[in-house]
């Protein structure tokens, strides 16, 4: 498996994308090179330099530690978004699967209703109710992923109950819970972990588009989205800035696009992940 | 066929229906007092008195929501507060430009998705393969927003060839379409870079069928085959997944309109939300989503015209 992991290249290079995100985001943790949100660390609109590696924005904030700790925020969106997808989706699936009957057709259709909302549409109308923020950003995400999860989980339970070992669980009297939790979660896990590393890259897109509507994260703390925003309307005065946030999102969804695809090629390739956003 | 249909056109009115049924709850029942948010905590309660009582909300719920759908019904969707003009005249007045945005954007994307998707097929696992599976990759990961600010820093900024923002229809027909192309492109990018690799997938899939075997051996070129058996059976698959694209990028057009500063519905529906408009906000929502609705419902009639099996399932 290892062997052929470090021979699949864009695995190999997803790896490496998403560990630079992650790393941006623990260093930044600890060390920036100015506090992001500090204005006239340096001459507005500075280009890149010893001092300021990404120069400086309109109010003179150094670029680079801005970039860095906007890391932090998608990793934050994408985790909590996926997790709530995972939480609620994965159970509400398999139990579809399980019980099937009318449990299955009204979930079925709430999934089906979820997705006529696209997720923008979704996102917007939550985050315009609740307020802007991004907390909201992050619940308008997760809902979404409720319903993409749980159509995944059952569809991949569907297959797993269909063999035989499920039943002999319950011929032997396992509960159905425990057969769900024992049987059917390891077996439909790979394709949970394909798709969760999809969501974060969908929630990752679907935050800087918020963000950047101005629903997302608030000024003036930093994020991608919100920092393309401010770099569009100053762009006839200095275009620079609105190329690094955008690569750094590119290249956060790249990598886990492809994390995502190689983890699919390594685990199953029979896999069908489930792309909509 | 017919029953399948009209199974499915039920599912249609349904779906379209409890989507009302949740932006009616989301915007007017769960807030408290629509009449309050809108004008803000400071309001006197004189004030928000008269502004409840314009805007219906003295009568129960349940009678809100009736008198809502009937009006839908005869496309009566009521009057916007902050422009004061009926909500169904503002939808159609920005439909004229999201529309045509989204045809657009349908076009490009599927003149660039088609031929690099067979191309990649025809040379899988050279180089061109690799360069259109490259361009796949890139372009979903680009967000289009992101796309669309590097279009105008090229196009309107540093060569000047387009500007952006929209004259309108009256400038003439060529001025609303050239101010229509930056933005369909940036719309374009993310759904010709999936379909570019599901049309891959699906000439693949069909190069591998039996007919396609025959047909070379008696004799037809590489070209023959390709444009006259594979696109053709490949193009059932193809078809589906542009319909939709469709409904996508007329979701994709809420952010886009923003970036090009277009006066479509997305941005209608964006100053709604700032404006705290929910008259606007419920009706663009509802149309939003039954637009995509009845998309998919052309999609699954045209899919069960092509091919026979859906009908069974």
């Amino acid at each position: 498996m290892l062997r052929r992991a470090l021979q699949h290249r864009s695995f190999l290079l997803g790896v490496i994308l998403v560990g630079l995100m992650v790393a941006a985001a623990l260093i930044s943790l600890i060390w920036t090179p100015y506090a992001p949100e500090r204005m006239r660390v340096g001459p507005p609109f500075a280009g890149p330099s010893w001092a300021h590696w990404l120069g400086t924005d309109s109010f003179g904030r150094d670029t680079f530690s801005r970039v860095i700790v906007g890391a932090q925020n998608s990793i934050m969106v994408g985790v909590v978004a996926v997790g709530i997808g995972l939480i609620v989706g994965v159970p509400l699936g398999i139990a579809a699967a399980a019980y099937r009957g009318w449990w299955d057709e009204v979930l079925g259709r709430m999934v089906d209703l979820t997705f006529a909302f696209p997720a923008i549409l979704t996102a917007v109308m939550i985050t315009a109710l609740m307020g802007p923020g991004a907390v909201n950003s992050i619940l308008a995400i997760g809902i979404f992923n409720i319903a993409v999860f749980a159509r995944v989980s059952r569809g991949a339970a569907l297959q797993v109950y269909g063999r035989e070992f499920p039943r002999a669980a319950l011929a032997l009297g396992r509960g159905r819970s425990d057969i769900a939790i024992r049987h059917i979660l390891p077996n439909i896990a790979s394709a949970l972990i394909v798709q969760a590393t999809i969501q974060f890259a969908i929630a990752i897109l679907a935050e800087a588009a918020l963000s950047y509507l101005g629903f997302g994260t608030q000024p003036p703390h930093p994020s991608w989205g919100k920092m393309l925003l401010d770099a569009q309307s100053m762009m006839w005065i200095d275009w620079t800035q609105a190329i690094y946030p955008g690569v750094a999102i590119a290249l956060a969804v790249l990598g886990l696009n492809l994390l995502g695809d190689g983890l699919r090629d390594l685990l199953d390739p029979r896999l069908r992940v489930f792309r909509v956003g | 066929m017919l029953s399948f249909l009209a199974r499915r056109f039920l599912t249609l009115v349904g779906t379209v229906l409890a989507a009302s049924l949740i932006v009616f709850l989301v915007l007017e029942v769960v807030p408290g007092d629509p009449a309050l948010l809108q004008l803000g905590i400071e309001a006197s309660q004189e004030v928000v008195d008269q502004r409840r009582a314009e805007m219906g909300l003295d009568r129960p719920a349940v009678v809100r929501y009736v008198d809502w759908i009937a009006g839908l019904l005869t496309l009566d969707f009521g009057s916007s507060f902050t422009y004061e003009t009926p909500v169904g005249q503002l939808i159609a007045q920005r439909l004229t430009v999201t529309l045509p945005l989204a045809c657009m954007a349908l076009v490009v994307s599927t003149l660039i998705a088609i031929p690099l998707g067979m191309f990649a097929a025809a040379n899988r696992n050279r180089a061109g393969d690799y360069g259109v599976m490259t361009f796949s990759q890139i372009g979903v990961a680009v967000p289009n927003f992101w796309f669309g600010i590097l279009l105008i820093l090229l196009f309107a900024v540093h060569w000047q060839v387009f500007d952006t923002g929209f004259p309108g229809w009256d400038e003439g027909l060529f001025a609303g379409l050239k101010a229509l192309v930056l933005p369909a492109a940036a719309l374009a990018l993310g759904e010709a870079a999936i379909l570019a690799r599901i049309t891959r997938s699906a000439v693949l899939e069909t190069m591998r069928e039996d007919y396609v075997r025959t047909a070379r051996a008696k004799g037809l070129s590489r070209w023959q085959v390709m444009t006259r058996h594979v696109l053709r059976n490949a193009l059932i698959p193809i078809s589906t997944i542009v319909g939709l694209q469709f409904a996508l990028l007329l979701a994709g057009s809420i952010i886009i309109e923003e970036v090009f500063q277009l006066p479509g519905l997305g941005k209608l529906l964006i100053q709604a939300i700032g404006q705290r408009d929910f008259q606007v906000i419920k009706n663009a929502v509802v149309l939003f989503a039954a637009l995509v609705v009845f998309v998919n419902f052309l999609v699954d009639a045209l899919y069960a015209a092509i091919d026979p099996r859906p009908k069974q399932a």
